[in-house]
């Protein structure tokens, strides 16, 4: 028995070889973990864009003189590398490594073709896949999260594929190249481009026959297409929704009618880059249909790991909305994947993040920016933006603090979860509610109590309107107004719905506090001239003695375009003299950036995407405050840097000799102009040097510097610059 | 299905973010940080060389009777004059992130012709023999200009002086004085018999010709290490001669060829024509 157990191990590795297809090993989604980057770090990500164009210029391009040779090979890496750099792309994931598996399906038998592709994940909601001349294809999870099978994203990789081998990259931009300056240039390319599309489709099919997919899922996926902008799937919110025990929403804050889907198949596409969904299906079915021996394959991997897959992408969806502040649009996505995972931790902590983001918006009075507009709402998701816009600020406000009290009853011991509750009740307090207006009892059992009023105490009766004072006119009003319910005036049924809360010892401890804060705050505004200067001089300053410096980054023009080169060169410049400036102020730097990403790995290339997306987020919330999207992995990194504060910063160069008008005027009076004429030469270096440190810990941006200088750009004029700049910033000297 | 790669980007420049950030929080540039000068240091001491090109005065006094060369003999070789040179010793102390007080001591010379239609140049009263003599050519002067003045410098929102980009302006006192050398007059008797005069030319015991100097200089400072800065500025000069500095003497019994307050004429007139200089040179940062 003994030995049979030893051989156990092996039995269990010879099974999961041969049952391959099926023995993954799947995250748990209730403590899911974001998608980051796995494994070796890639060339793609690594390697400097100028020695990619270096590298490429070797290859012969046949209709490519060498100039355009180089601007095509300019633009195709530098503006790849921005984007393999911005902090979307991951790599080396569950999700990239089953789009590559999926590829490697489609293209078993053309190994050769299959080794020159890469294929890499972009978070982003927008529904999208493209291929690139250099061969890397990137798949969006947001398209993948709208999928309902294997086979469709065999479909759409086999497309891409296509584009790939067809190089419709590089006769893109030779065609836009020979046909400058023609009449009605966008509808000419229009029509190009459509001829392209059409031809990748074409190849598509072939490329997806012969892998042996089934041919049904060629309808499937150009549904997909063309309804991949709504949610991932099409549910009814109920009206009772966020009704419990403790909270009650009143049913008139609910749309009373559906609002169609109104996208249409045969769209006018003339102007588009691709045709319309009718015409490509078509086209593509006439050439299936020519097709014999179709196969009858939906997975090659199973169903569940495309289920799976799909989750994950579903899951990162989220993120991607509350990056850009699509609360509902997220909170619609939580309605309908919390019914397969109730028990999801990330689930609750983005509905806590989501409610917390919408109550800063509405007290900052720009709700409607996270809202479509009535004439855009579509399909069964507009029941959450129409509610949430019929919502005032007190009603919103509760609603938000309600549901994460829940999110926090349900998780007790969830700092990020603790963290936004903090933040919650500071938004509470900020509202326009008075904490005194809200009743110690819930709404039902102010219904039920009416019917025995002599049971009820003062406080909880302030909200109900006594039925036995009710005259004609109130109750004219009442008929005319459905808002009042069972004597209850339900106008002010927000009062009833933080009843426990408002009773508990954590939330009034934590008023206490806040009411110092704000008592704090009206001393300040006392303080006279010379002390809020001297304040706001105090305001500019954070202790950067220990600070991250996040991708600085450098662009270069000249004659008005970006001149790569000498960027890339200006970036080394710019880290070199951060470098020296910060050993000259004693200040210790830690470098995470596209310039030492060889040494830090995946983990250094993860910590970069976590820092950029923070600042995204910040800059899409104007002057607001935001909760971090990824506030516990931001947690862990402070950690391991001992340090939570973190640089951003840009320099750009630009060199133009400009004259003025009254250099013209000077031409009269010859010596003048002679005076004049070395001054525009002197003039026409601007560089501007952007910098902004951000404090992960409450995540706001606690200091900054734009600084514009007119000297050439060289490594000590930058150091200079910079040590002034650390030293101003900086409050320990 | 493919190229969105724009779309993304546009959503995604960090110089973007960065800058919209900045704006929306209205960090301005240090308007009330402290002033760390450069790398720290906020005293300099600059040397310059200052180099003027002639041009407008050299066009315009084509046809003047005098020649630029000298040479043995009684012939004078013409040669354009395409450079006068100076040397400034500043010392500075940037108060200031924009501005900075200034003490500069400068010296510098150049040639200058004796301008008047040669014909109105009659020597006769010179040798005083009672003979009639004609100038028929004269060598161009040297003078030196000394110059003191105080300067205050200022730059725009964003300077870190002594670094970079810098307006300066400066209200000083100047004395003019002839060169002695060994110039040449070429003169002519009534009988056309042309003969070189060396001696008795110019007042050389004179003091100089005082003015006062305004100056307006754009100037830039590049970093070359830690402590060096290389300077680069065009100057604007304007000298202004009052009567009360003049002092000199008008007799018409002068022993000399040329009056002072001739020369002093001849002088402002070069000075007049040459205001833009081109300086260049060290600043020592401490």
């Amino acid at each position: 028995m003994s030995k049979f157990k030893n051989l156990i191990p092996l039995i269990a590795l010879i099974l999961s070889i041969l049952f391959g297809k099926s023995v993954f090993a799947q995250q748990d989604f209730n403590d899911f973990k974001i998608l980051q980057s796995q494994g070796k770090i890639p060339n793609d990500f690594i390697l400097k864009s100028s020695l990619k164009v270096k590298a490429d210029m070797q290859a012969d391009r046949e209709n490519l003189n060498s100039r355009e040779k180089k601007i095509f090979l300019e633009g195709i890496h530098y503006g790849v590398d921005e984007l393999l750099q911005s902090g979307l792309v991951i790599y080396g994931d569950e999700v990239s490594n089953y789009v590559t598996k999926v590829a490697g399906k489609l293209l078993e038998k053309d190994v050769e073709l299959f080794k020159q592709l890469r294929f890499y994940i972009i978070k982003s909601n927008v529904s999208n896949a493209l291929s690139t001349d250099q061969g890397i294809v990137f798949v969006t999870t947001g398209l993948i999260s709208q999928l309902t099978s294997e086979a469709q994203l065999a479909f759409i990789l086999a497309h891409e594929i296509s584009h790939f081998t067809k190089k419709h990259v590089v006769e893109s931009f030779e065609y836009r190249t020979r046909n400058r300056g023609i009449d009605d240039q966008i509808k000419q390319l229009s029509v190009y481009s459509q001829d392209k599309e059409f031809e990748a489709d074409i190849l598509g099919v072939a490329l997806f026959h012969k892998a042996g997919y089934a041919k049904k899922h060629i309808t499937s996926t150009f549904d997909v297409l063309m309804y991949s902008y709504l949610p991932i799937d099409e549910v009814e919110l109920p009206v009772s929704y966020f009704n419990s025990e403790l909270c009650f929403i009143p049913k008139n804050k609910f749309p009373d009618k559906k609002y169609p889907i109104k996208a249409e198949e045969a769209y006018d596409d003339s102007r588009s880059s691709h045709p319309n969904i009718q015409k490509r299906k078509e086209k593509t079915l006439e050439t299936a249909s020519k097709m014999v021996s179709w196969g009858e394959v939906d997975a090659y991997f199973g169903e569940s790991e495309f289920q799976y897959i799909r989750s994950l992408s579903r899951f990162e969806r989220l993120r991607a909305d509350i990056i850009e502040n699509e609360y509902a649009d997220a909170l619609y996505t939580i309605f309908i994947l919390e019914k397969s995972f109730p028990r999801s931790l990330y689930l609750t902590r983005m509905k806590a993040q989501c409610w917390l983001g919408l109550s800063t918006f509405k007290i900052g009075n720009s709700i409607n920016k996270t809202l479509d507009s009535k004439s855009n709402l579509e399909g069964e998701g507009a029941a959450m933006h129409y509610f949430i816009r019929s919502l005032n600020e007190p009603e919103l406000t509760t609603l938000a603090m309600r549901t994460i009290e829940d999110c926090r009853k349900k998780f007790e011991n969830d700092t990020e979860i603790d963290a936004i509750w903090q933040r919650m009740t500071k938004n509470l307090f900020d509202s326009k509610i008075k904490l005194n207006e809200f009743s110690k009892i819930t709404f039902t059992a102010a219904i039920n109590q009416l019917s025995e009023p002599d049971t009820l105490s003062q406080d909880s009766t302030k909200n109900v309107v006594d039925k036995k004072v009710l005259t004609k006119y109130d109750k004219i009003k009442q008929k005319k107004n459905p808002v009042s319910e069972n004597g209850v005036d339900s106008s002010l049924y927000y009062t009833f719905n933080l009843s426990d809360l408002i009773q508990s010892e954590s939330f009034i401890n934590r008023c206490d506090e806040l009411k110092k804060i704000v008592d704090d705050e009206k001393t300040d505004k006392k303080l006279d001239k010379a002390e809020r200067e001297k304040i706001k001089k105090k305001e500019n300053k954070t202790d950067i003695s220990n600070f991250i410096l996040v991708d600085p980054a450098a662009v270069s023009h000249k004659k008005g375009k970006v001149d790569y080169n000498v960027s890339e060169e200006l970036t080394e410049k710019f880290n070199e003299s951060f470098k020296v400036a910060s050993e000259k102020l004693n200040l210790k730097m830690q470098t995470v950036g596209k310039g030492n990403l060889a040494d830090l790995g995946t983990a250094g290339f993860n910590e970069k995407s976590l820092f950029t997306t923070l600042l995204i987020q910040i800059s899409n919330n104007d002057k607001l405050d935001i909760f971090p999207v990824d506030y516990s992995y931001l947690e862990k990194v402070t950690e391991d840097f001992g340090t939570n504060k973190l640089v951003f910063s840009i320099i750009e160069h630009s060199y133009k000799v400009e004259f003025s008008s009254t250099a013209f005027a000077l031409i009269v009076f010859p010596p003048m102009l002679l005076g004049y004429l070395p001054l525009p030469f002197i003039l026409g270096n601007r560089t501007e040097i952007n910098l902004i440190v951000l404090d992960i810990s409450n995540s706001k941006i606690t200091s900054g510097a734009s600084y514009n200088f007119r000297e050439p750009v060289s490594k000590k004029g930058i150091q200079a610059r910079l040590y002034d700049i650390l030293s101003n910033i900086n409050t320990k000297k | 299905m493919t190229f969105f790669l724009t779309s993304i980007l546009r959503n995604n420049h960090m110089k973007i973010y960065i800058v919209f950030i900045l704006i929306f929080l209205s960090f301005s540039t240090f308007l009330y940080g402290q002033n760390n000068g450069f790398m720290g240091k906020k005293n300099f001491i600059s040397a310059d060389i200052r180099v003027y090109a002639p041009i407008i005065y050299g066009l315009s006094t084509s046809d003047a009777n005098s020649e630029y060369n000298k040479t043995e003999g009684p012939n004078f070789a013409p040669k354009s004059n395409l450079l006068d040179y100076g040397f400034n010793l500043t010392i500075g102390r940037a108060a200031s992130r924009n501005f900075g007080l200034m003490l500069q001591i400068s010296s510098s010379r150049y040639d200058f012709a004796v301008t008047d239609n040669q014909y109105s140049l009659d020597a006769s009263n010179f040798f005083n023999t009672g003979d009639y003599y004609q100038v028929l050519k004269i060598n161009w002067l040297k003078a030196k200009v000394t110059t003191v003045m105080p300067i205050i410098e200022f730059t725009g929102n964003s300077g870190l002086l002594p670094l970079g980009l810098s307006h300066q302006i400066g209200l000083g006192f100047s004395t003019n004085k002839l060169l002695k050398d060994d110039y040449n007059v070429l003169i002519a008797d009534a009988y056309g018999q042309q003969f070189i005069q060396k001696e008795n030319l110019y007042d050389y015991s004179s003091k100089g010709f005082k003015s006062y100097v305004f100056m307006y200089k754009i100037n830039l400072r590049i970093p070359i290490n830690d402590y060096l800065l290389f300077n680069l500025g065009f100057r604007y000069n304007v000298n202004y001669y009052p009567k009360v500095f003049q002092g000199l003497n008008s007799s018409s019994e002068t022993k000399y060829l040329i009056e002072n307050i001739n020369l002093r004429d001849y002088m402002r007139s070069k000075e007049f024509r040459n205001v833009l200089s081109l300086e260049t040179g060290l600043s020592f940062c401490f």
